[in-house]
C-alpha cells in the first residue's frame, strides 16, 4: 500500500534528521573542537586529551541525550493527548501539566528535598504533572470541547506558575528567585549525566505507556461511544495517557524546565503527513519533538553563546507565530 | 439462540428513571425497529444492552453470553454500536475510518488481514462510498458521512448490529439502500436492532416493531399490528394515514397532530 | 563652559542656584558634618561602619546583617536596620543618606524630593576605586582621618603584594559562579586575581565585566586554578553548575580555591584577605611545578 510506504518514508526521514541534529548538537559547540577530534575523544577516550573528552562526555552528549529525550517526550505527550482529548489544542506546555511539573520540581529542589534524595525530584515533577493531567481532563469531561480545555489549562498555569514564583520568591537563595525564569522557559545548558539517569528511566517508562494509547486514540477518531463499543476499554486508555503523559512530561520538566509549544506545533505539523491516523502520529510526533528541540538548543547555542538564552524563547518564537496561523486557518475553516 | 436477550432491564440516570424493567429479544435474521417518541429511551436501551450505560437491574445476553461475562473485545466481536452522534475527530481518509470497524478482530499494530480488506471494500460498497475512499471523512457532506460511519458498523461484521437513527440525514435513496442492506443482513442470519423516527421506513422493512414510551415497552409485534393509528394518537400525538391497500405492504404516513 | 552656560541660560535662577549648590556638594567642600546618617546599601553600610563617628549611623540596610553577602555582620548587629523604602528612612529624619548607584532610582528620587540629602557611592571594581570610596565616605562623613588611614593601610598592603617577586610562567586562574558565569576586567574578582598575580582566563578570552563561560570553554582552556564562589545554605539550579561532574573532574586535577561571596560583593579593606587565600593557591601550583621539575 503506498499510504504505508509513505509513512514508513517520513519516519525514515524524521529519524535521519534527528539523528543529523543529534550529531550536530554534540559536534557544535563553543569550544569549537574539530570533528575528528571529537568524535575520537567521544568514542575511545584518550590520554593526553582529557579535556577533550570530558567535554565530550560529561558536557555535550548529556545534553544532547536530554534535547533528544525531552523534546521526544513533548511531541509524544502532545500527540496523544491531543488524541485522548480530541482537541487540537491540547498540550502538555498550553494545559498546565509542564508548569505543574516545574512546581514539583521547584518543591524538591528549593526546599533542599532532591539534595538529600535525589529520585525526589523526578517523583516530585511528575506528582505535578499527575495532578495538573487529572484536573484538566476531570474539567474538560467527555467531549473535552476547545474551550474548557483550554480554560482548565489557563487555570491550571496561571496557579502553578504564580506559586513556582511565591516559592522561588521565599528562598533565602539570591539566585533562586532569578531561576523563575528557568522553570518557565526552560535550558539544557549545563546538565549532566546526572540529570539522564535520573530522567531517563520515567521518560522510558511514559513512552512505552503512550505508546500503549495508539490503537485506543484510533478508536476514539469516532467518539468515546463508538470506541467502547469497538472493544476498546476507555479507563485503561485514560491511564495509559494520564500516567505516561505525567512521567515522560514531569521527567523531562524536571531537568529542562518548562518548555512550550513543542507537544502543540509537531503533532499539528505532521498530522497532514500521517493522513491523521492517531495511532501513527505517535511516533512521528515523538521523532518531530526531538528534531525540533535538538534544532532549538542548536539555535540557543548558536544565536547567543555567551547568553544564558532560554529554550523556551526558541520554541515559543517557532510557535506563536504558528498558533495564530491555526487560528486563522480554524476560522477560515469554521465560517 | 437469540442474539440479543435483554430481561427485565432497567436504568437510572442521576434521579431519573429512564427504562421500567425492559424486555427485548433479537433472534438472527431479523430486522427490528425501536420506535418511540424523543425521550423515551431508545438510546439509553441499547446503550445499556452494550454495557455502555449502567443498568440498575436486569439481565443481558449476547449471543446466549450474559453480557458482563464477555470482555470487550468480545462483546465488540458480537454486537457493532452505530451511535446517533457522528462525530470525525480527525481528517482520516475514509477507507482508514471503515477500517476502524475491523478493530476487535487486530491486536497490536499488525497490518490488515485478507478478511479485514474484504469486510471493508464490502462495506464500503454496501454503504456506496467506495468512491470517497481516500478522501478525508471530514471533508464530506453530512448524508455521506452518515453513510461512511454505517460502513465502519458493518466491516465490523458482528452477528448483530444496534443502530441508533441510522437513516436520519440520509436521502429517500440512500435511506431505502440502508434498509435494504439491513435486509441482506438479515438474509445472512445476522440481526438488526435499528431505532427509527420515520414510521414509514419501519412499517415497510422491519420484521418487528419494538414501541418504547416512557421507558416502558408500550407494545411489540408486526409492524401492522403496532403502528394503529389509535396507538400513533396516543404515544405520539399525530393523526396518521395507515394503509395495506396499495399491494406494497404497509404504509405509515404522519399527516397532522391530534387536538389535544 | 559654552555648553553650560547656553544650557543653563534657559533655566530659572532658582534653579541654576541649586545646580550649583550641588556642584559644590559634589567637589567635597563645607557641608557640616551629618549627625543622622541612614545607608541603605549594602556596600556604604560596611564603609560607613567602619568611619562614622560613634552615634553618626542612625541605621543600615538589611542586608548588611547576612552573613553570605556582608563581611561586617555580626558589627550589623548592633545597629538597627531598615526595609531601604523611602517611607521607612524618612521616618527616621536622616540629614544624610547613603545610597549605591544601583539603588533603585524611584526611592532615592522620593528621598531627594523629601529634602533630603542623599550621597550616592559606586560600586567599586578596583582597589583604587575602594580607596577613593573610602576617602570620598570619610569626606561626606566628617571622617576624613580615619577614612585616610584606611585607605593607605590598604593602599600599602596592596603594594606589597604587586611587588612580590613572580617565578616561572603564569598561573592561570578562572573564577566560576552560578549559571557559568565568570569574571573579566571592569569587576572586582578580576582586580581579586591580578593583585593575587594570577592570569585571569576570561580577561584572556576577552570576556569583560560579568559575563558567561560555557563551562566547555572553561575546561578546555585547562586552568591552573578553579575558583569558585561560596555557596549559600538553601538550593538554587544556578549554582548547580558548580557541582557539575566535568568540574569534579577538573577539581581533581587543579588547584581550586573558593572566595567567600562578602569578600568581594563590596569593595572593602576586607576584600584583601581573600586576595591572600588566592595568593596561597597561586605559591601552592608554582611549588606543584617546582617540585615537578625535580
Amino acid at each position: 500500500m503506498t499510504e504505508d510506504r509513505r509513512f514508513a518514508l517520513l519516519l525514515t526521514g524524521l529519524s535521519l534528521v534527528t539523528l543529523g541534529l543529534f550529531a550536530a548538537s554534540l559536534l557544535i559547540g563553543p569550544a569549537g573542537l574539530r570533528i575528528g577530534e571529537s568524535l575520537n575523544a567521544l568514542l575511545f577516550g584518550g590520554a593526553g586529551h582529557e579535556a577533550t573528552v570530558l567535554v565530550m562526555r560529561e558536557i555535550r552528549l548529556p545534553r544532547a541525550i536530554l534535547g533528544l529525550m525531552v523534546g521526544a517526550s513533548l511531541g509524544l505527550s502532545g500527540a496523544v493527548l491531543q488524541g485522548y482529548l480530541r482537541n487540537p489544542l491540547a498540550e502538555p506546555g498550553l494545559i498546565g501539566i509542564s508548569g505543574s511539573a516545574s512546581l514539583g520540581a521547584v518543591l524538591a529542589i528549593y526546599t533542599g528535598m532532591a539534595a538529600a534524595l535525589p529520585l525526589a525530584l523526578p517523583l516530585m515533577a511528575l506528582a505535578g504533572a499527575l495532578l495538573a493531567v487529572l484536573v484538566v481532563f476531570a474539567i474538560a469531561g467527555r467531549r473535552g470541547g476547545s474551550l474548557t480545555v483550554i480554560l482548565a489549562g489557563i487555570a491550571v498555569s496561571s496557579l502553578a506558575g504564580a506559586l513556582v514564583s511565591l516559592a522561588l520568591n521565599l528562598s533565602p537563595n539570591p539566585f533562586a528567585a532569578l531561576e523563575i525564569v528557568f522553570w518557565m522557559l526552560g535550558s539544557l545548558a549545563d546538565r549532566s549525566m546526572q540529570h539522564v539517569g535520573l530522567a531517563a528511566p520515567f521518560m522510558l517508562v511514559g513512552w512505552l505507556l503512550l505508546a500503549g494509547a495508539g490503537r485506543g486514540l484510533d478508536a476514539l477518531t469516532l467518539g468515546e461511544d463508538a470506541a467502547a463499543a469497538l472493544g476498546v476499554r476507555l479507563g485503561r486508555v485514560r491511564l495509559l495517557a494520564v500516567v505516561g503523559t505525567a512521567l515522560a512530561v514531569g521527567a523531562a520538566t524536571a531537568v529542562a524546565g518548562a518548555i512550550g509549544f513543542v507537544g502543540l506545533v509537531v503533532p499539528h505539523l505532521l498530522r497532514p503527513l500521517v493522513g491523521a491516523q492517531p495511532s501513527r502520529l505517535l511516533p512521528a510526533s515523538a521523532l518531530g519533538g526531538a528534531a525540533l528541540l535538538l534544532a532549538s538548543d542548536l539555535a540557543v547555542r548558536l544565536i547567543a553563546p555567551d547568553r544564558d538564552l532560554k529554550l523556551g524563547v526558541v520554541t515559543a518564537l517557532v510557535g506563536a507565530p504558528f498558533f495564530v496561523w491555526l487560528v486563522l486557518k480554524t476560522r477560515r475553516e469554521t465560517l | 439462540m437469540s442474539l440479543l436477550d435483554v430481561q427485565n432491564l432497567s436504568v437510572r440516570l442521576g434521579r431519573t428513571d429512564v427504562l421500567h424493567s425492559v424486555s427485548i429479544t433479537i433472534a438472527p435474521g431479523e430486522v427490528v425497529g425501536l420506535i418511540g417518541p424523543n425521550g423515551a429511551g431508545k438510546t439509553t436501551l441499547m446503550r445499556a444492552a452494550l454495557g455502555l450505560a449502567p443498568r440498575t437491574g436486569g439481565d443481558v445476553a449476547i449471543s446466549g453470553e450474559a453480557l458482563d461475562s464477555l470482555t470487550p473485545g468480545e462483546r465488540a466481536r458480537r454486537v457493532a454500536w452505530l451511535p446517533q452522534e457522528r462525530e470525525i475527530a480527525w481528517p482520516i481518509a475514509v477507507r482508514r475510518l471503515v477500517a476502524l470497524g475491523r478493530a476487535p478482530y487486530r491486536t497490536g499494530f499488525e497490518a490488515l488481514s485478507a478478511e479485514d480488506q474484504r469486510a471493508i471494500m464490502q462495506a464500503m460498497e454496501q454503504t456506496g462510498v467506495t468512491h470517497l475512499a481516500d478522501r478525508p471523512a471530514t471533508a464530506l457532506s453530512g448524508g455521506e458521512r452518515a453513510r461512511v460511519l454505517i460502513a465502519r458498523a458493518l466491516a465490523q461484521a458482528a452477528p448483530l448490529l444496534l443502530a441508533d437513527e441510522p437513516t436520519a440525514g440520509l436521502d429517500p435513496g440512500h435511506q431505502i439502500d440502508l434498509m435494504q442492506t439491513f435486509r441482506g443482513m438479515a438474509g445472512n442470519g445476522q440481526g438488526v436492532l435499528a431505532s427509527l423516527h420515520d414510521l414509514g421506513l419501519a412499517a415497510r422493512w422491519c420484521d418487528r416493531v419494538v414501541l418504547l414510551y416512557a421507558g416502558r415497552i408500550v407494545v411489540e409485534g408486526a409492524p401492522s399490528e403496532v403502528l394503529t393509528p389509535d396507538r400513533l394518537r396516543a404515544v405520539y400525538g399525530i393523526e396518521a394515514l395507515v394503509r395495506t391497500d396499495d399491494g406494497q405492504g404497509l404504509t405509515v404516513l404522519p399527516v397532522g397532530r391530534s387536538g389535544v | 563652559m559654552l555648553w553650560l552656560r547656553s544650557k543653563t541660560a534657559r533655566f530659572l535662577p532658582g534653579r541654576f542656584l541649586l545646580v550649583l549648590l550641588s556642584l559644590c556638594g559634589l567637589a567635597g567642600t563645607s557641608w557640616a558634618a551629618p549627625a543622622r546618617v541612614v545607608s541603605v546599601n549594602l556596600c556604604t553600610d560596611q564603609m560607613a561602619m567602619m568611619i562614622a563617628a560613634p552615634g553618626q549611623l542612625r541605621a543600615i540596610s538589611i542586608l548588611a546583617r547576612d552573613k553570605r553577602s556582608s563581611a561586617m555582620a555580626a558589627a550589623a548587629e548592633l545597629y538597627p536596620v531598615t526595609s531601604g523604602q523611602a517611607e521607612d528612612v524618612f521616618r527616621l529624619d536622616p540629614d544624610l543618606v547613603l545610597a549605591g548607584t544601583y539603588t533603585t532610582a524611584v526611592t532615592v528620587q522620593m528621598l531627594t524630593r523629601l529634602g533630603i540629602r542623599v550621597e550616592r557611592f559606586a560600586p567599586a571594581t578596583s582597589f583604587a576605586a575602594i580607596a577613593a570610596n573610602l576617602r570620598r565616605m570619610g569626606q561626606v562623613l566628617g571622617r576624613e582621618a580615619v577614612a585616610e588611614q584606611l585607605a593607605v593601610e590598604m593602599e600599602t598592603a596592596v603594594a606589597a603584594l604587586s611587588s612580590g617577586p613572580s617565578a616561572g610562567p603564569a598561573v592561570r586562574a578562572v573564577f566560576l559562579d552560578a549559571n557559568s558565569y565568570t569574571a573579566g576586567p571592569g569587576n572586582l574578582v578580576h582586580a581579586m586575581l591580578q593583585t593575587a598575580g594570577l592570569e585571569n582566563i576570561a580577561a584572556s578570552r576577552g570576556l569583560l565585566g560579568t559575563a558567561r563561560l560555557p563551562l566547555e570553554v572553561l575546561l578546555l582552556a585547562k586552568p591552573d586554578i578553579l575558583i569558585t564562589a561560596s555557596r549559600f545554605d538553601a538550593p538554587s539550579v544556578g549554582e548547580a553548575v558548580l557541582d557539575h561532574p566535568a568540574l569534579a573532574e577538573l577539581r581533581h586535577r587543579t588547584g581550586a580555591a573558593v572566595i567567600a561571596g562578602q569578600s568581594y560583593t563590596c569593595g572593602l579593606p576586607q576584600t584583601l584577605a581573600a586576595v591572600q587565600a588566592l595568593v596561597a593557591a597561586r605559591e601552592a601550583v608554582q611549588a606543584r611545578r617546582l617540585s615537578a621539575r625535580d
